[in-house]
């Protein structure tokens, strides 16, 4: 028996049912092509779990819905993300994907605050205010693949001179966000809204995700990314790339240093991408052509890869099929080598180490 | 483009002049994912039916009966045809219909016309046919033809008269074991290839599985025939080696048996040795290791909660861990080769074994890690 709704106290509502809501620009609906991946050290220890990720890798496309550019007058804006039209009724895409006990807290929150008029006001005069974040706009990952897309669809609208609403969590990637606006042609002064502020907007330009997570992504990413390539700094890097995971990450590899070793012995330059500025990350990914590493943000990166690449990701029981389905819309080879069963997941398995066995790497490395 | 065949037919419960002798109900047993390694798509197709196979959650099966034919026909000791000229669909099991079949049923069909068919004496123990299209295969026989006597038993028929494709002879040793495991009796009747025989009375077992699905039939007669063999060998972990000059030849069969025998195993080709002692040395394994061939159904002898390894070649033979499904056992699938269409020439090709992939199955923890 399933656990009974979770009951929030905002009201939430699709995008495009909203009171006051205007549709300006429109990317019709579209598909892409979905192959399946290769498996290696898939030890299925919860069944059910590995059925559900193998039902999901048969499946022949992604349909991907329409996305737009929607203008709401008078919004309110939950912490730089979260959209409110002017009759208080969320905008459904622009909450959490997956509501959580502690969403109930989070928005009672924002709820008095606003009731008690504690909401800042952003001048009406100067660009289109634009809301583009979404949850996990901390993550480098997230940012590129569910949200600098949007930035397109802004574009696409005609709106390329803005002001960016943008949370605190993400503001340390604004360096990338800066290259993507000029690789598009578009300039932008960033607002920057702190976690729990609630900030009112005249009239909002919010884009539609271009993305459900792990499940779907868009052919709009593939256009951003397009226009990333041009943007980066031409190089002769190498074909190979063993992605590494940054030092003090979680997820590491606990063999790394013997990993690394292989991976050069077999032709692959060992790289960790965030030590880069993002122009050379994706100058270096536009080079390549084969991919391999652990699970982790930097393999994002994957997309600025041109199609008809490979890529092996170690991974360590998680079945997130995110990268995969990544894989699936850049036209990648992608092969999952698993350093551990699949299991039931938890929250701690986004931390746990991994160790890699070396025939296990030995065949990513041959096949990769 | 389909073929059409110059006998027609039908599935055996509709065909005219069928009587039902016995009927088992329909049935199911559970399915689990197997470990997968070396899991490279080829063809996205293939690889699509295969994940979504493997996914299944449980296999369901059909009602099984004991069917009697009078004054029927037996083509080739295995194929049936009514005395309304309807073939029995199900006996053509894993038959390919092509052009070859059609124009062998036409020159059955005209020898039939010109009275080229030989008969059994009616009197006598009753007649019985259960061999099919791959009764030349030590597997597919204990897997999907012995089974089909336990319908025989269940119907009190202990004594019979069992057509014996020329294909199954060599195969007399295991049938012979699995009739005494059974307690039945019969007296085996040679039937050449080309032969059409004429039998009054033909009592014919439904098929135990269909397919990628098995039967609990099956398990039943793996239980039976587990009781009837010396007790269970003490080798707990056994490496299954490919005869030298089988089909399939493993090219590199000594450094996997080399890996295997490091790793405690005892590396074993099963056909050197008699049928009892087979079904008692996989009967004591906790762990059975080999490359795909039909030697592997042999643990179906395997007590349930063992584990199975396998490294095939690129296509999906889901016999094996379908088995491993049915017996309860956990199933290691490793590929030698990126995933492709089956094509007939695939069962002939060397196989070479990945050695990583070996290292890994044979060792002794059960998650590879």
């Amino acid at each position: 028996m399933g656990d009974a709704p979770l009951a929030l106290p905002i009201r939430l509502a699709p995008f495009a049912g909203l009171a006051g809501s205007q549709m300006l620009h429109l990317r019709p609906p579209t598909r892409y092509a979905s192959t399946p991946p290769g498996l290696t050290g898939f030890v299925p220890a919860d069944t059910t779990r590995a059925r559900q990720m193998l039902s999901l890798l048969a499946r022949p496309h992604v349909e991907c819905p329409l996305e737009a550019v929607i203008l709401y007058r008078e919004a309110i804006v939950l912490d730089g993300m979260q959209v409110l039209g002017r009759d208080g009724t969320g905008v459904l895409e622009s909450f959490p994907l997956y509501a959580e006990p502690h969403h109930v807290a989070w928005q009672q929150h924002h709820l008095d605050r606003i009731a008690s008029g504690e909401v800042a006001q952003v001048a009406e005069a100067g660009p289109p205010v634009a809301a583009i974040f979404a949850p996990c706009a901390f993550s480098f990952g997230h940012v590129l693949v569910e949200m600098l897309p949007r930035l397109v669809l802004l574009a696409e609208a005609g709106l390329r001179r803005l002001r960016l609403l943008v949370p605190a969590e993400s503001e340390p990637l604004w360096p990338m966000v800066e290259f993507t606006l000029r690789a598009l042609g578009m300039e932008a002064e960033k607002l920057v809204c702190p976690a729990g502020t609630a900030i009112r907007v005249p009239a909002l330009h919010w884009a539609s995700p271009v993305a459900r997570h792990e499940h779907r992504k868009s052919p709009t990413l593939l256009h951003l990314m397009e226009k990333l390539r041009a943007a980066a700094p031409r190089s002769a890097g190498p074909e190979r790339l063993y992605v590494a995971r940054p030092a003090a990450s979680r997820r590491n590899v606990a063999n790394a240093a013997a990993v690394e070793q292989a991976a050069r012995a077999a032709g692959f330059a060992v790289v960790e991408p965030s030590a880069l500025p993002f122009a050379e990350q994706v100058a270096l990914f536009a080079g390549a052509r084969r991919i391999l590493g652990p699970m982790g943000a930097a393999l994002t990166l994957m997309a600025a890869m041109p199609p008809g690449g490979t890529v092996a990701m170690l991974e360590g029981g998680n079945a997130d099929p995110f990268f995969w389905d990544l894989a699936c819309l850049c036209g990648h080879r992608f092969t999952w080598g698993f350093t551990a069963p699949v299991a039931a997941f938890d929250m701690a398995m986004l931390e746990r180490p991994m160790f890699v066995n070396p025939d296990l790497l030995a065949e990513l490395l041959e096949g990769a | 483009m389909s073929t059409t065949l110059p006998i027609p037919w039908a599935p055996f419960a509709q065909v005219p002049s069928a009587e039902t002798l016995h009927l088992a109900p329909a049935s199911r047993y559970d399915s689990s994912p197997p470990t997968l390694h070396g899991f490279r798509p080829a063809d996205d197709g293939q690889a699509r039916e295969f994940l979504s196979v493997i996914a299944r959650p449980e296999v369901p099966c059909r009602p099984e009966a004991l069917m009697l034919f009078r004054d029927a026909l037996v083509l080739d000791g295995s194929y049936v045809v009514s005395r309304e000229g309807v073939a029995v669909r199900e006996s053509y099991y894993n038959v390919p219909v092509d052009v070859a079949l059609a124009e062998r049923q036409a020159w059955q069909l005209s020898r039939i016309a010109a009275g080229d068919v030989a008969s059994l004496p009616s009197s006598g123990p009753p007649v019985v046919a259960l061999f099919l299209q791959d009764c030349n295969n030590f597997g597919h026989i204990l897997a999907e033809m012995l089974p089909r006597l336990l319908h025989l038993e269940a119907a009190g028929i202990r004594e019979m008269r069992l057509l014996l494709p020329q294909a199954a002879e060599p195969f007399r040793p295991v049938i012979g074991f699995a009739l005494q495991a059974l307690g039945l009796r019969a007296e085996l009747v040679a039937c050449p290839a080309g032969s059409i025989l004429r039998v009054a009375a033909l009592h014919w077992p439904s098929l135990v599985g269909e397919g990628w699905f098995k039967s609990p039939t099956v398990r039943r007669l793996f239980a039976r025939l587990r009781d009837a063999a010396p007790a269970p060998g003490t080798a707990e972990r056994v490496f299954v080696a490919r005869p030298s000059t089988g089909r399939r030849v493993v090219t590199n069969a000594d450094a996997a048996a080399e890996i295997a025998a490091e790793a405690g195993y005892r590396v074993v080709e099963p056909s050197a040795l008699p049928f009892a002692e087979q079904v008692a040395l996989f009967a004591g394994a906790r762990r059975v290791v080999g490359a795909l061939g039909a030697a592997l159904t042999l643990t179906g002898f395997m007590a349930p909660g063992g584990r199975v390894g396998t490294i095939g070649p690129g296509y999906c033979d889901y016999f094996y861990w379908d088995l491993a499904c049915l017996a309860g056992l956990s199933f290691d699938w490793g590929f030698a080769a990126p995933v492709e269409r089956f094509r007939r020439g695939m069962l002939d090709e060397p196989i070479t074994l990945p050695l990583g992939m070996v290292r890994r199955m044979v060792k002794e923890d059960s998650s590879f890690f």
